[in-house]
């Protein structure tokens, strides 16, 4: 009998991505996974609890608006969360309003931007956000 | 009328009766009855072809619902296959390679609701990112002739189909023959107006703010948000001089859109334009160029402000304190001060108190003080004020 | 004696008739304009992206102001739900109206809610509100809760929000409300993109009784299974979705729904805040809103959205029923007697010329005029003075109109929300025969009664809706 196994390898990058809009999500995990990072999905507040309290990530990004929650709830779930609250949160979103922007540093997001996003631009700051987390835990 | 001695008869006999005299009795009936008969039977078909209609249409929307998820799931699958790639070849010259079109021609995109769902996919990809992604969807578009298409549509009367189309020309960043859309931006449906506004602001050669130099008529919010937006996405763009912008004879709403963004662009140089409008009548817009210049934080504005003060109506009044308090100079804490102990209305204490505390530490003395020696009500605000989760929004 | 009793039923036989007709003439109108006014809608949300208000810093802040009184087994769920709205600038402010159950000490709980030393000022006058709470929490930074004495209605709740709220736009809406997350997108847009100064928008408002809500969002929509609710659905879509999308077209909508609208505080407050001593607070702020928008001769519009944005849970008991009807016949009366000087007069214009002479003539004497007609029948019947191929004739026609005009209401409602399966549709079709016989009596009598309520100026209470909550969704194995 041979059964199949999917194995993440230790070494790639683990990322949550948090956005109900399935095109987004869709866009960017293929772009993220060819950088060799391995990408979970998550449609609403719900599912992000559920993964965040499953398991252990190198970076959260997240929308500010799903259904269930919203991008400062989740900022705070994860500044919450007992396992590893040093998450690091990059926020994507449309909102390009100033006090929800600094909300969102207020509750701990590392990075924000706005869409439309740059490629080069939102892939670098990636990296530099899972280094720096890297380098934190080591 | 129900009222008749001679036709009274029996309830069973009611039946027989009626088929007896119908049809030759229909002449003899008043004119309102036939007019209930008739309408009742209109009613009737109305009735059945109501309830047809709405399992037939229901019917065939979940169809078309089906038929249109179908071929979404298609068109995402392609755009990502073509257009999305890899991230390395993104930033290299590969990513102005040609793109291959024929999977999208076997979509039917000359089919109007095709193409219209193929386009709107198209814009949530350039919704989504900018660069080199967004260049490919653009290059899509012309490739497929979709431009030709709306270019030809846009010389239509139908007024909902222009608008759409200068929507869609706008958002792929497809330019007009600058001529047509001149004359469009002086057109009678106010939708057509403004999306041939936002083109010219956005297509212009030079300065995009010439443009709103010619705008006469009021512009609605909604067009304001827009337009803000197209100066907002400009990469490396310095806003150009605001002056004859920024005047007391130009349309409010066209002045209002520009203190907006003489604030976003953080243009000082303005401030001088702006004190010059603020003795205009239109009190909500003397109001606006207030509060522009305390989040432009003008402090050579700040004498100015106190000297008008004692002249200017409550309402006004109330946007100087919060202006004075944003400059956050450190000059008005004596003023604010006594503004905050000598007026009778809450509103005033409430504004000066906020003005104070956002001057903080420069302010701090006059804080304590005032702490310590105010009544109930002014101790009450000033705590409000200090209270950092009341005003974290 | 009995002669004249003959002449009399026989001429207000004639006036009922033409009465009829009239009421049906406007019906049809209505009907045409309400499709002209869904096309119009929809026609404006092709060309109006509403990601332009998300991406756009200068849309403008709204409060989301509701009141609760005794909520405890919802309140956390529909107050998560509020503050998850898709939109940049909001607060939401919850007014605690004297609760006696656990409502306001699960906010503290579950917000992490302290309470501040709120400079509160009574721009509005309302009962003395005794706490102001906001949250520790920076993701709820936008949370106000007041706690209050109670003020008997909802009208004075909502005035001691208006007095915090910091927008100039506030949504009224009742805290067991399930609001779709686009609601403050939905309903701002009119403030900003219309010719005129809109002073109020609202929205199509239906029954939540069966439909599955989990966690304060709506997860399916089906149509209730109880009587009761269903004639009350059917009733909604054709208030909403014919009669106020009719007199959306022109600018002639007589009231905003208290259960969601939206508002421009500033003409509120200059209006005088919500009335607590009337039984129909929505339609008096509306009136007064209007006189003051006329009075001040500045031009407005209330515009009105066929868009399904609010699910409310409607009376399921005749009890709870009855006393939601009497009291808005009690509120109807008391409008008309607050404003009868507008009545037909030109200086209010549309206000005063056919918003308000529709109402009173088909609104409010409807109960009236039909009462009596139900009369003069028995009486006919009774001493044999009918003429029965007639009077079938007449009851055929004034039947099969009103089913035809409900069902077209139905069908308009497909034009905009396509939730409920197909036979859900025509279950609802199939009760719209039955209402005429079943419910819509019922409706006239409870109007009457409260008519006779408020002349008698009988005291009476709002009550409390008695929650049965929502379906629940089935709990699925996550994979």
């Amino acid at each position: 009998m041979h059964i199949k196994f999917k194995v993440t390898p230790r070494t790639m990058k683990k990322i949550l991505l948090v956005d109900n809009d399935a095109m987004f999500t869709g866009m960017v995990s293929y772009l993220l996974e060819k950088e060799q990072f391995h990408v979970s999905i998550a449609k609403d507040g719900k599912e992000a609890a559920s993964a965040l309290a499953a398991g252990h990530y190198d970076l959260v990004i997240s929308d500010m608006f799903m259904p269930y929650s919203n991008g400062f709830e989740l900022l705070n779930d994860v500044r919450k969360n007992k396992v590893n609250p040093y998450t690091p949160v990059m926020v994507v979103s449309d909102v390009s309003n100033e006090l929800s922007i600094a909300n969102c540093f207020r509750l701990g997001a590392d990075a924000y931007l706005t869409k439309p996003v740059n490629v080069p631009g939102f892939l670098s700051e990636i990296k530099n956000l899972v280094i720096q987390q890297e380098n934190v835990a080591a | 009328m129900l009222y008749n001695r001679k036709m009274w008869l029996p309830k069973a006999a009611v039946l027989p009766v009626l088929l007896r005299t119908w049809p030759p009795a229909w002449n003899t009936y008043p004119v309102f009855i036939k007019i209930c008969f008739i309408i009742s039977m209109v009613a009737l078909i109305g009735i059945l072809l109501a309830m047809a209609d709405i399992y037939i249409w229901r019917t065939a929307k979940r169809r078309k619902d089906r038929k249109k998820l179908r071929l979404s799931e298609d068109i995402t699958r392609l755009l990502m296959n073509t257009v999305v790639m890899e991230p390395a070849k993104l930033n290299s010259g590969m990513s102005k390679a040609k793109l291959d079109t024929r999977p999208f021609l076997k979509l039917g995109i000359n089919d109007k609701d095709v193409r219209s769902l193929f386009v709107c996919e198209l814009i949530n990809y350039r919704n989504y990112f900018t660069g080199a992604i967004a260049a490919r969807v653009r290059q899509l578009y012309l490739d497929l002739s979709l431009d030709k298409e709306a270019r030809k549509l846009l010389y239509k009367k139908n007024w909902e189909t222009k608008s759409i189309v200068l929507s869609e020309l706008f958002k792929m960043d497809i330019e007009v023959d600058n001529a047509y859309l001149l004359e469009l931006t002086h057109h009678k449906n106010r939708y057509i107006r403004g999306f041939a506004r936002l083109s010219m602001i956005k297509f212009t050669k030079g300065d995009p703010l010439a443009f709103l130099r010619q705008i006469t008529e009021p512009i609605s919010q909604w067009e304001e948000f827009e337009i803000f937006l197209v100066f907002q996405q400009k990469e490396n763009y310095t806003l150009s001089s605001l002056e004859g912008l920024i005047a007391v004879d130009r349309e409010p709403s066209v002045v209002s859109l520009c203190l907006k963004l003489a604030v976003y662009f953080k243009d000082l140089s303005a401030v001088k334009l702006i004190m010059d409008i603020i003795q205009t009548p239109d009190l909500k817009l003397r109001a606006e160029a207030i509060a522009s210049l305390g989040k432009l934080e003008a402090s050579d504005a700040e004498a100015f402000l106190i000297s008008i003060y004692g002249a200017e109506p409550q309402e006004i009044r109330l946007v100087i304190l919060t202006a004075l308090g944003m400059i956050r100079s450190g000059n008005s804490l004596e003023f604010l001060e006594n503004e905050f102990i000598s007026s009778d209305d809450f509103e005033t204490k409430m504004n000066a108190s906020d003005a104070l505390i956002k001057q903080y530490p420069l302010s701090q003395n006059t804080i304590d003080k005032l702490m310590n020696n105010s009544a109930a009500l002014e101790h009450r605000i000033l705590s409000h004020s200090l209270n950092p989760l009341i005003n974290a929004l | 004696m009995r002669n004249f009793l003959n002449q009399f039923f026989t001429s207000y036989q004639n006036l009922v008739f033409i009465y009829c007709c009239a009421i049906y003439t406007v019906y049809a109108m209505l009907t045409f304009f309400s499709y002209l006014s869904i096309i119009a809608n929809r026609r404006r949300n092709r060309i109006r992206e509403k990601l332009v208000m998300i991406q756009s810093p200068l849309s403008p802040g709204i409060s989301i102001i509701t009141a609760a009184f005794n909520e405890e087994m919802t309140i956390i769920h529909n107050v998560r739900s509020l503050l998850n709205m898709n939109y940049p600038l909001f607060e939401v402010i919850i007014v605690n109206d004297g609760s006696t159950d656990q409502t306001l000490g699960k906010l503290v709980k579950e917000f992490q809610l302290t309470e501040v030393a709120f400079a509160y000022n009574y721009f509005i006058a309302c009962t003395e509100v005794q706490q102001v709470y906001k949250s520790e929490n920076p993701a709820c930074s936008n949370l106000i809760v007041i706690n209050k004495l109670n003020g008997g209605c909802k009208a004075d709740a909502i005035n001691a929000g208006i007095n915090v709220s910091n927008y100039p736009y506030f949504l009224n809406t009742d805290v067991d409300c399930i609001l779709d997350n686009d609601t403050l997108i939905q309903l701002i847009q009119p403030f900003v993109d219309d010719d005129k100064r809109v002073i109020a928008t609202g929205a199509t408002l239906r029954m939540a009784n069966d439909c599955v809500i989990d966690s304060g969002v709506l997860v399916d929509a089906k149509v209730p299974t109880q009587w009761l609710p269903i004639f009350q659905e059917i009733e909604y879509i054709r208030s909403f979705v014919l009669g106020k999308m009719g007199w959306n077209l022109v600018n002639a909508i007589p009231n905003v729904s208290g259960g969601l609208g939206m508002f421009d505080k500033e003409i509120v407050v200059k209006a005088g805040g919500y009335d607590p001593t009337s039984f129909g607070e929505d339609m008096d702020m509306m009136m007064r809103m209007c006189k003051y928008m006329l009075e001040t001769k500045q031009e407005y519009a209330i515009r009105y959205l066929p868009q399904s944005l609010c699910w409310t849970e409607g009376p399921s008991t005749m009890k709870v029923f009855k006393r939601q009807r009497i009291r808005w016949g009690r509120g109807l009366y008391q409008i008309f007697s607050s404003y009868y000087k507008l009545l037909f007069n030109p200086k209010y214009k549309m206000l005063g010329l056919v918003v308000l002479p529709y109402n009173f003539i088909f609104e409010f004497c409807a109960p009236f005029v039909e009462c009596l007609g139900v009369l003069c029948y028995i009486y006919l019947i009774v001493f044999h003075l009918i003429n029965w191929p007639f009077a079938l004739v007449l009851l055929l026609f004034v039947y099969s109109f009103s089913i035809l005009i409900t069902l077209l209401a139905i069908l308009w409602d497909q034009l905009v929300i396509r939730r409920y399966r197909i036979r859900e549709v025509l279950k609802l079709c199939m009760f719209a025969f039955i209402e005429p016989i079943v419910y819509h009596p019922m409706v006239m009598i409870f109007a009457l009664m409260g008519y006779a309520n408020q002349f008698r100026k009988a005291k009476s209470h709002w009550g409390h809706m008695e929650r049965k909550g929502f379906t629940q969704p089935k709990i699925e194995a996550i994979n």
